[in-house]
């Protein structure tokens, strides 16, 4: 599936640009909490990553609705040629989402004898205000592998011809019910977050919406050439050590290619990144370099396989590979390579990319993103 | 990516199984199924349900649970995880037990542990309705995949109610695929427009008001369901 549009909307600000530079310039984008008027305040401290502007007064559907129209009218901008898609009769759309705006529902006394969706008010409000015309549509929420199921959906769209054209759109923003969910969970890094590192503490989370355009019509330089899911059903909120489910997905997903480049779920956990690094070392060893991006905007949950999908289409367009800014070593009994603070941009030719995601419930997914040629 | 292309010969017919379980929560002693899913009282009711549904499944029809294990589950969630949202939110936002439950995919995990199966899950919401697109969905998957598709698709919704104080779950396994028993089947239409779940539900549990059963039934995206003829 050719990517022939995209578009984000991060704590590093608008645009996949302002993603990229903030990456590539080391950035870490987390700032302090204002806990002022919320329902429940966290038991800890949360390292949490904002967009820079939200509308004041705004509903959280709202605010996730404007912030999926921005991202797709980046693509529009990006590529006028494609422009025609989002009228064709010929497109799907999938919104991908954890929890879609539960921040305007759950806090109402009556909320649990409520028959309502918090995923599918923010896609017919986004449909509504796009007025983009969609064939077919639905929400799909794999937890932090949401975006990657949509791949995966969406591949299952075009093999059955039903359209031509696949809009996946993914938004999650942060408030008191998922803060003070990570925050019961002791998620949160105290100070920094710094994947692969031996002191590693934690995750941040963050803001971040995102939109991707695939067509099997149109042609561009880049391509979602495979991707693989799969729920391991080891444990609620980790994967068993040895990463048997994320190897195969990773494995599936490469069929024998071996890519340039890796973007990590690297969320800085201690249980996650043993898992990461027991695959990664395992595969490729020391020949392909890892590096991740949670720990400049934050993880972005239902976002955030989005987010990692449009920073590797940035670094197959412009060749310059960001490195995890934060992470001064990587932990010495890990295996796998690992671009900390002060990697060279210049790794090489990069090709392929491989984005993978490791959700709560054991949901592994990975993608292999491609430069095309000719 | 890899081969994007219709397959040339498409199945027109997905003959779909439907088993049916009724489970009320919360759990009046210890599941039978408890040493495979470690801290099972500190699942959500919804979770909670759909393992002891799928314990039951694999208890009442065991050679059918055997021959059917699927190559992917699809769980089709209305309401997503609204009631575990509000437990978390009720017993003060402290519980990490409960906030792991407010996740769809958190079912596929314990699921999982039962099953001793790993494989495709995909969590899809759209309301009320998400039960009728759901199967919409794994026909349109399945008719297209031909001899790729040599295990069934689950389909597997659930819809709640409140009983004397319990919820009960009304929980159903939709095995889809080419190579199954048909109670019904899933084939292409020109219906546009999902009805709601519990319309699903009445059609297959119940003959319209003139005493005879309705053949078909319109799911939306194309696709109606057939009743089989044996």
């Amino acid at each position: 599936m050719y990517v022939v549009g995209y578009g984000c909307y991060t704590a590093a600000g608008k645009g996949a640009h302002a993603l990229y530079q903030g990456l590539l310039a080391g950035r870490d984008f987390c700032s302090p909490l204002d806990d002022s008027g919320w329902p429940a305040k966290p038991m800890t401290g949360a390292r949490l990553c904002f967009w820079p502007e939200s509308p004041p007064g705004a509903t959280q559907c709202e605010v996730l609705v404007e912030a999926l129209l921005s991202c797709v009218d980046q693509c529009k901008q990006q590529n006028a040629d494609v422009v025609d898609i989002f009228s064709s009769g010929q497109l799907g759309v999938i919104f991908a989402s954890t929890k879609g705006c539960i921040e305007d529902v759950v806090w109402q006394p009556d909320f649990q004898h409520a028959e309502c969706d918090t995923l599918a008010p923010v896609l017919d409000g986004f449909l509504a205000k796009s007025a983009i015309e969609a064939k077919i549509k639905i929400c799909v929420s794999n937890a932090c592998s949401s975006v990657h199921g949509a791949v995966y959906l969406a591949r299952s769209w075009i093999r059955s011809k039903r359209v031509r054209h696949v809009l996946i759109v993914a938004a999650d923003s942060i408030g008191p019910f998922v803060v003070n969910g990570f925050s019961a969970l002791k998620t949160f890094a105290e100070t920094r977050v710094t994947p692969f590192a031996k002191e590693r503490q934690g995750i941040q989370i963050g803001d971040a919406a995102t939109a991707v355009l695939l067509s099997v019509d149109y042609k561009s330089k880049t391509m979602i050439k495979s991707v693989d899911i799969e729920s391991d059903g080891f444990a609620a909120t980790k994967s068993d050590q040895g990463g048997e489910s994320l190897v195969k997905v990773v494995s599936t997903a490469l069929a024998g290619a071996k890519p340039d480049l890796i973007i990590a779920h690297a969320t800085g956990t201690p249980a996650n990144d043993v898992v990461e690094d027991a695959v990664y070392g395992k595969l490729f060893g020391i020949t392909v370099p890892v590096t991740a991006t949670k720990w400049s905007i934050g993880h972005g949950l239902g976002a955030s396989g989005g987010v990692d999908l449009i920073a590797a289409l940035e670094v197959l367009t412009h060749q310059k590979v960001f490195a995890i800014g934060n992470t001064v070593a990587a932990d010495p009994e890990f295996k796998g390579r690992y671009l900390v603070q002060g990697s060279s941009q210049d790794q090489g030719v990069i090709d392929r990319i491989i984005t993978s995601t490791m959700g709560f419930g054991g949901m592994h997914g990975a993608m292999l993103v491609e430069r095309c040629y000719g | 990516m890899d081969r994007i292309g219709m397959q040339d010969s498409m199945s027109e017919k997905v003959a779909v199984q439907h088993y049916r379980f009724s489970v009320a929560t919360p759990a009046a002693a210890e599941p039978e199924w408890a040493s495979l899913v470690a801290r099972w009282h500190q699942l959500d009711d919804a979770t909670f349900a759909l393992v002891e549904a799928a314990h039951c499944f694999r208890r009442d029809f065991p050679q059918e649970w055997k021959k059917l294990q699927p190559q992917s589950i699809w769980l089709a969630t209305p309401g997503g995880s609204n009631l575990a949202d509000a437990e978390f939110v009720g017993k003060g936002c402290r519980s990490p037990s409960r906030f792991v439950g407010t996740l769809p995919s958190i079912r596929s995990s314990s699921l999982s542990l039962l099953m001793d199966w790993r494989g495709p899950v995909l969590c899809l919401q759209y309301g009320k309705t998400i039960t009728a697109q759901g199967l919409s969905e794994v026909y349109w998957h399945l008719a297209s995949s031909g001899e790729s598709c040599d295990r069934p698709v689950w389909l597997i919704s659930a819809r709640h109610h409140e009983r004397d104080d319990r919820k009960v779950f009304d929980v159903s396994f939709f095995v889809c695929g080419n190579d199954v028993a048909a109670d019904f089947y899933l084939t292409a239409s020109t219906a546009k427009i999902p009805n709601a779940d519990k319309d699903v539900l009445a059609w297959l549990d119940r003959p319209s008001p003139d005493g005879k059963l309705q053949k078909y039934f319109s799911l939306g995206a194309d696709v109606r369901m057939e009743r089989s003829e044996s």
